[in-house]
């Protein structure tokens, strides 16, 4: 084999890889499946830029806001949607994509995904068709809006600079890419379209909840400062996906190697949900809801996860010194984690649960 | 023999229960392989294990010389399955969920698709929410039909049809063994069906394999008479005869179920000087409610089992 074969042979692997885990006919049914919820996704991330300009305009709204700015409609609410963060536009696309990903498989649940399990394609690409799809309907979503964006900002002598539309586009973007990820990874666990988001609306919150497990009674017990503390919360925050569209962040755009390290991390957060998705779901039985492969046993695993995020909150706040802290720590948790299974044995046996 | 399908030591469990224990059964190809067993004694475990949508706990199981447990779908290129319940897509029309199959199997026949579409004489541009049960059936069907499959999987489908939809659909499994080879792994409540059309039963129990055989000689290790007892002759000296499985009375006249040798059977009854003794059919449903009978399942004892697993 010459060197030019040898040097292509790791591409060729890579690319008949892809090729086998991207399967066209299970694109093609998601597209068909689904298509009507991407025209929806696409028509509410339209909605601010484009629809509430539009409805000023027709309806000739009076609005001193955007008269005293000077701008028209279209112009005003592109300002308000780049230089603000965390926008209407920003907040509506996030649950859209959360929802919208967890329908994708949740609604296979019902029978379906039986069928496809049964056919010639395995299970991995069963999820890298969703993956990919979603992927894609994203990227042509926010690629139609960044054109509507630029030509809105060039009509309007340039408001915005172009490069700053891009930054925030991809940005958005990518914040968008990983939530899709996040979601379809909750929604492989739990069978309910209601649980994957609730699900993946935790994970999200999961930095914030660290941030007062582990901050707050370090810092009580002076054992950091405000300083080093607010160090430690900016550092979990950088594990927040949604935190990458907030306001803070929106100053980060002009910050090149903040911009590139964030925009990276999403990216790597990406293909690191997808591939942590496909392991669980090929584990998955589908006979069952799939909260039945996390352990066996959801609800014990639940009510741990409870005492273990209540109990220190509460104890922090009623000790005074780190000697209560522990001992209300521990009373704490032995108390949350046997309250609860008592009240699932009353509500059984009271017949208000399922069990 | 060449086998279609089998399984070493399956075992699966549900939330500590057992729903298949120690199942060891093999499939000859080009067979028809009928699976029965009461309610809940894991004949729809089975199938969804060897269709690839559960795993099993332990054990093995092969469906054309491969491993249930291999990742690849490429081994269910040939498997066909017709679930009791065929959700499919319902949003998609007919048409479309043959393009669908189409695109998902390797070998799709559109000619086949289209002689058992015109066969069935199935709505092409419904929806698949739109059809009857029925209807659905046999569009599962023909996709099963129309990969050239080497194995159908068939859990239940004909529970619920009518006896024209269900005799179409027999005649489709039995034409596809004759022409094709194809092997069929039937699971079904309808011994009748069953009868007409298997070569090989196996029955579950409990999770566990009760028999496995051949129809004929399943049909050959039991005998039905009928047996007219003389009024001085005491009906305990025909019912304590080693091997009689069954006896009911109505009035001088037994109906006598016996395993083993036939005339070994038939001069035990002689000996008794009967007025009348004659072989009965012996129908397979005969035999499957002798048979669970003796585990303490039927009628008059109630019915004892998991009742979990199908």
């Amino acid at each position: 084999m010459s060197t030019a074969n040898l040097a292509q042979a790791p591409r060729i692997k890579t690319r008949n890889a892809m090729a086998k885990l991207f399967h066209p006919g299970l694109l093609w049914k998601e597209w068909r499946q689904h298509r009507y919820l991407w025209i929806l996704f696409f028509s509410l991330i339209m909605l601010q830029p484009v629809f509430v300009p539009l409805f000023i305009r027709v309806f000739a709204l009076p609005n001193r806001i955007i008269a005293e700015s000077g701008l028209s409609p279209s112009a005003w609410v592109l300002k308000a949607i780049i230089q603000n963060g965390a926008c209407f536009m920003e907040q509506t696309a996030v649950i859209a994509v959360v929802l919208l990903a967890t329908i994708m498989l949740g609604a296979e649940r019902g029978g379906s995904l039986n069928y496809l399990a049964s056919t010639a394609v395995n299970r991995r690409q069963i999820l890298a068709a969703k993956w990919l799809l979603g992927n894609l309907g994203i990227l042509v979503c926010m690629s139609a809006l960044l054109l509507y964006m630029v030509a809105i900002s060039t009509i309007n002598s340039d408001i915005i600079p172009i490069s700053q539309l891009l930054l925030w586009s991809v940005r958005t973007t990518l914040v968008l890419l990983a939530l899709f990820s996040l979601a379809l990874l909750s929604a492989c666990i739990f069978s309910s379209i209601l649980y994957s988001a609730v699900f993946t609306g935790f994970f999200l919150m999961l930095p914030i909840l660290l941030t007062s497990i582990i901050v707050f009674p370090l810092t009580k017990f002076h054992v950091l400062t405000a300083a080093q503390a607010s160090q430690v919360n900016q550092w979990l925050n950088y594990l927040n996906v949604i935190e990458y569209i907030s306001a803070d962040s929106v100053a980060g755009l002009n910050n090149t190697s903040y911009f590139l390290g964030s925009m990276l991390a999403l990216l790597l957060a990406d293909l690191l949900f997808l591939l942590m998705a496909m392991r669980l779901f090929e584990r998955n039985p589908l006979e069952r809801s799939g909260e039945v492969f996390l352990s066996g046993n959801s609800k014990e695993k639940g009510r741990l996860g409870l005492a273990i995020f209540l109990s220190p909150l509460l104890a922090c706040n009623m000790a005074d010194s780190w000697l209560q802290f522990l001992v209300c720590l521990l009373l704490l948790f032995i108390a949350i984690y046997l309250g609860m299974g008592i009240w699932w044995r009353l509500s059984a046996g009271l017949g208000l649960g399922k069990n | 023999m060449e086998l279609a399908l089998q399984t070493r030591n399956l075992d699966k469990f549900y939330d500590g229960q057992k729903a298949l224990n120690n199942l060891c059964l093999s499939v000859p190809a080009a067979t028809i392989f009928g699976l029965i067993g009461p309610n809940g004694a894991g004949k729809s475990t089975l199938m969804k294990i060897l269709a690839g949508i559960s795993r099993p706990s332990s054990g093995e199981a092969f469906i054309l010389g491969r491993s249930v447990r291999e990742k690849s779908g490429s081994i269910r290129e040939r498997v066909g399955y017709v679930p009791d319940v065929p959700v499919l897509y319902p949003s998609f029309t007919v048409a479309e969920m043959y393009n669908l199959a189409s695109r998902l199997y390797p070998h799709w026949d559109w000619e086949r698709c289209r002689e058992l579409q015109r066969q069935y004489d199935l709505p092409y541009g419904q929806r698949i929410r739109n059809l009857s049960r029925g209807q659905a059936v046999q569009v599962s069907l023909v996709l099963a039909l129309s990969i050239r499959p080497r194995l159908i999987l068939l859990d239940e489908p004909t529970a619920g049809l009518d006896p024209v939809v269900r005799r179409a659909f027999m005649q489709s499994i039995i034409e596809e063994v004759a022409e094709r080879q194809t092997t069929i792994f039937y699971s079904t409540h309808n011994l009748n069906d069953l009868e007409q059309s298997a070569d090989y039963i196996a029955s579950l129990w409990q999770g566990n394999l009760l028999f496995s055989s051949s129809l004929d000689q399943l049909k050959e290790s039991m005998h039905k008479f009928r047996v007219m007892l003389a009024d001085d002759m005491p009906e305990q000296r025909l019912t304590d005869l080693p091997g009689v499985m069954e006896s009911q009375p109505k009035g001088r006249v037994y109906t006598i179920i016996f395993q083993g040798d036939l005339n070994h059977n038939y001069q035990k009854v002689q000996e008794l000087k009967p007025l009348l003794l004659e072989e009965v059919d012996l129908s397979l449903e005969d035999i499957f409610l002798i048979l669970m009978k003796e585990r303490g399942y039927s009628y008059e004892h109630g019915k004892s089992g998991p009742g979990t697993a199908d």
